[in-house]
């Protein structure tokens, strides 16, 4: 059966908007900033920041004029044609998202734990997790994901902590040529990785809340932006303090490799990169079961039980294609990119602004 | 039923469809010498723990064997050791890098070695970085010593040599930040490795 238990309580959003928007691209975030504008990386992350901070009011404003769950408001105010084609835009968009997120998995585990193992080996039971939450029900998946944000973040602080006397402060000191072309490019790729913020669409109905819980909720996400935003910049600032701007370019996932230097006090334990990067698999399983679970709640009453279960194989059976036939993460992340700046994210913006549009209408 | 028909439909696909690389399949090197040959090639040489001894030991004594290989980078060697042997060769549990004097004072040769350690994330950046004349020579007394010699190094490291840890991570941000990094110097002596000094790393010649 599916879950009916259709809420989410303030500390799930909390933490699920924080754990949904940081652990993708906090693998690869220094690098891309190191990549794009070498010394001066920090001023396209600002720069990408506020474009972000602008994009979470357009999605909290959105929010807060539908009141109701997205996919009951779409359903209210389009026919069943128009209704299926949103439906369908959001599925797709979910399913390249989710398999360039196992892809990014996949390669992490092959790199780090399971060299030469098959691929398909490694995300069958990340599969099989995700799918499991996703059948579920979006509370089932909060609960996990409340739990697993103290197995995220608290070992991923206590190594930026055991990591800061190491830290070089002459890496900060701007050199070479400050490219403005290559700060605006990097700075819109910055802003796209906050992509996974349109979830917060997905988090449920303000109908039934007091206004009181309906300012908690949207104080609760700007405060869970905020702290993911400090923590990107506590791990950019530890990842090129420790390795310089060069390494850090060149490494692929430079954030993991921080966690190879930390070392506990009294070699307790020698190395605690096997053991943090449980933070990445937990953080990724999050992402993940967030696109499944949300294309499964956008049909939540539109078809029976069975094809429900039908449609979200269908749907993690084609993302782990995807991340199948995808061999080099590179150059995958490259196209990836520009798939999210020329359709993903324009979608992303103009469907809810389609959606509020034909409720005006409707109202004149 | 229907749930165990599932499970075991995952279990068959987890345990036969795909061959597995078990634990036994692979060889971890625990230190690595990379030295330059007077023909210009690279000499890397290995040294892993004796799995099979373990257990006959029952753990209390673990042997070492070593193996050194020649090629133009690390990967070539790397292909070399996976085409000849019958494990893959794995890097996880590297302790030590010992570099030999030759190849520091090539200039070229250097750089494609701290390319090549930059761009791979295989070679864990904590590990101990230690210079010698030859450092196969520092490997190989791995087979003759009581216990593993990259343990040996690392008590060397802390408690006679007092300088600040070098890891590779120093080494190679030392290298391309333009840092100077001072590395402790190995040498054999009576069937051990013994720490004779410093000397510094060139820095990269590239512009920023």
């Amino acid at each position: 059966m599916f879950s009916e238990n259709y809420e989410l309580s303030i500390p799930q959003i909390k933490k699920g908007f924080s754990i949904e928007v940081f652990a993708t691209f906090s693998l690869t975030m220094p690098a891309l900033l190191t990549r794009g504008m070498g010394y001066y990386g920090i001023y396209p992350f600002l720069m990408g920041t506020f474009l972000a901070v602008l994009y979470l009011f357009f999605l909290l404003g959105v929010k807060q004029k539908i009141r109701i769950h997205y996919g009951d408001y779409v359903k209210e105010q389009f026919g069943k044609g128009m209704q299926w084609m949103i439906l369908l835009l959001y599925f797709v968009r979910f399913l390249i998202k989710s398999g360039y997120t196992m892809l990014l998995f996949v390669t992490l585990i092959q790199n780090n734990l399971l060299r030469s193992q098959s691929k398909f080996i490694i995300l069958l039971p990340f599969v099989i997790l995700c799918g499991y939450v996703a059948y579920q029900g979006r509370e089932t998946r909060g609960k996990t994901l409340e739990i697993l944000s103290f197995f995220i973040f608290v070992p991923l602080f206590l190594t930026i902590l055991l990591c800061i006397s190491e830290i070089n402060l002459k890496e900060f000191l701007p050199k070479g040529v400050f490219q403005w072309d290559q700060f605006w490019t990097t700075s819109m790729l910055v802003f796209l990785t906050y992509n996974p913020m349109e979830f917060l669409l997905f988090y449920g109905s303000e109908q039934e809340d007091t206004k009181q819980k309906q300012t908690r909720t949207r104080k609760a996400i700007r405060n869970s932006f905020f702290f993911v935003f400090l923590s990107h910049i506590c791990l950019f600032f530890t990842t090129v303090g420790l390795f310089g701007v060069q390494i850090t370019k060149s490494t692929l996932f430079p954030t993991f490799a921080i966690m190879e230097t930390a070392k506990l006090p009294a070699d307790f334990i020698s190395r605690l990169d096997i053991l943090l990067i449980v933070f990445w698999i937990f953080g990724l399983f999050g992402v993940v079961s967030g696109y499944s679970t949300y294309a499964m709640w956008l049909v939540k009453d539109r078809v029976s039980n069975r094809n429900k279960s039908v449609i979200l194989g269908v749907f993690l059976i084609m993302a782990l294609g995807i991340a199948l036939i995808s061999s080099n993460l590179e150059r995958a992340t490259d196209i990836y990119f520009r798939y999210l700046m020329w359709i993903d994210f324009p979608l992303g913006i103009l469907i809810p602004i389609v959606i509020l549009l034909k409720k005006k209408r409707r109202k004149v | 039923m229907r749930k165990g028909l599932f499970v075991i439909g995952i279990l068959f696909l987890l345990f036969s469809v795909q061959n597995n690389i078990d634990i036994e399949d692979r060889n971890y090197g625990l230190i690595l010498g990379v030295d330059l040959k007077q023909s210009g090639e690279w000499k890397g040489t290995y040294s892993f723990a004796d799995l099979s001894k373990v257990a006959e030991t029952k753990g209390k004594g673990v042997e070492s064997i070593s193996l050194s290989l020649s090629g133009n980078s690390m990967k070539i060697m790397e292909q070399k050791y996976n085409t000849f042997q019958d494990t893959e060769l794995e890097y996880g549990h590297l302790k030590a890098l010992i570099i030999g004097k030759e190849m520091v004072k090539d200039t070229y040769q250097y750089e494609q070695l701290m390319k090549e350690l930059t761009n791979s994330d295989e070679y864990s950046r904590n590990m101990l970085v230690f210079l010698a004349d030859e450092a196969s020579e520092i490997v190989k007394l791995d087979e003759k010593t009581t216990g593993l010699l990259s343990d040996k190094l690392k008590r060397l490291e802390e408690r006679h040599i007092s300088s600040k840890t070098i890891t590779l991570k120093t080494v190679l941000r030392g290298y391309w930040e333009k840092e100077t990094v001072k590395v402790p110097v190995l040498e054999v002596y009576r069937g051990n490795p013994k720490f004779v000094g410093y000397e510094y790393l060139p820095v990269s010649k590239k512009k920023v």
